[in-house]
């Protein structure tokens, strides 16, 4: 009984929420605030690479303190956390990077931004090779990959011990999850845009519904033949 | 499992990172078998026990349900 009135009510609200958003003006659409949304993004990459700076600096200073006891283990703990701060800005650095160069191309802006886009993108993707650099600079003694090794990714796994594997399994359960749910919402938002537009957004459908097959089903195959 | 590990090191006046060390582990990992967050494997329960001369048992202890 009480599925069927969770069922009534999901469908009530689902109709509703789908008149909703088919009134939705989707025709405005981006180009129009295109310039602004451009300036926006490469303004939010500059903020994330300043931290980015300042906080290798910060973890390479703290990093030739010579500390004992407790202000040791507190050391540790702050480049850790201090280091998966960088590893997030530097993954929307690089994320923000390739919407602003996309914004601009897509809009049809000025050759300077373009320009711009392109060299903040670069200077992404240059961060993304050096920040993992740091690891060796926190964790000296360790044994780690070196970024520019082949399946650093694995050999980045192989070299954790069993608690950091732990935690990391805890971190990609909740990802994959998140990820799953994200992307076929993504599914339904590119289904509701191009009714509402007009504008077909068959392709990014088959991609992201491409992409949802292949993780779920990499995951599933890895686990089932083990 | 509830775990003596915090009491043991401050015994013998070691710190999580230098306890990591010598059990070749991170001191992440130290950090989650005190907080009682992780039960470790064998490997590391029998290192961490000879680190301290004790046995596993009497560092780490289960309840009479988890056995």
């Amino acid at each position: 009984m009480r599925m069927i009135i969770w069922t009534l009510v999901g469908a009530v609200v689902g109709f509703f929420g789908m008149y909703a958003a088919l009134s939705i003006d989707f025709k405005a659409g981006f180009s129009p605030i295109g310039f602004e949304l451009n300036i926006v993004l490469i303004a939010i990459t500059l903020l994330l690479f300043v931290f980015i700076a300042v906080s290798s600096t910060q973890m390479k200073k703290k990093a030739g303190l010579t500390l004992t006891g407790v202000d040791e283990d507190e050391r540790d703990m702050w480049q850790y956390k201090k280091f998966s701060d960088l590893n997030l800005c530097n993954t929307i650095a690089l994320i923000v990077s390739i919407v602003a160069i996309g914004v601009s191309i897509i809009t049809d802006q000025p050759a300077w931004l373009l320009l711009t886009s392109g060299g903040i993108l670069l200077l992404s993707i240059v961060f993304s090779m050096l920040v993992p650099g740091l690891m060796k600079t926190v964790y000296p003694d360790r044994e780690l990959p070196s970024a520019s090794e082949k399946n650093f990714a694995k050999k980045l796994l192989d070299a954790s011990d069993e608690g950091e594997r732990f935690v990391m399994l805890q971190g990609y359960y909740k990802t994959f999850n998140t990820m799953n749910l994200s992307l076929i919402i993504a599914l339904m938002l590119f289904i509701l845009y191009s009714v509402g537009t007009g504008d077909s957004q068959l392709f990014s459908i088959f991609i992201v519904g491409l992409i949802l097959i292949v993780t779920n089903a990499q995951y599933l195959l890895t686990i089932r033949n083990k | 499992m509830q775990t003596r590990l915090k009491e043991l090191r401050a015994r013998d006046g070691l710190n999580q990172t230098e306890l990591a060390k010598l059990a070749k582990v991170s001191r992440q990992t130290i950090s989650l078998i005190e907080r009682e967050e992780f039960v470790p494997s064998l490997l590391i329960a029998k290192r961490i026990a000879h680190i301290f001369d004790e046995t596993i048992e009497s560092i780490f202890i289960f309840d009479e349900e988890e056995l």
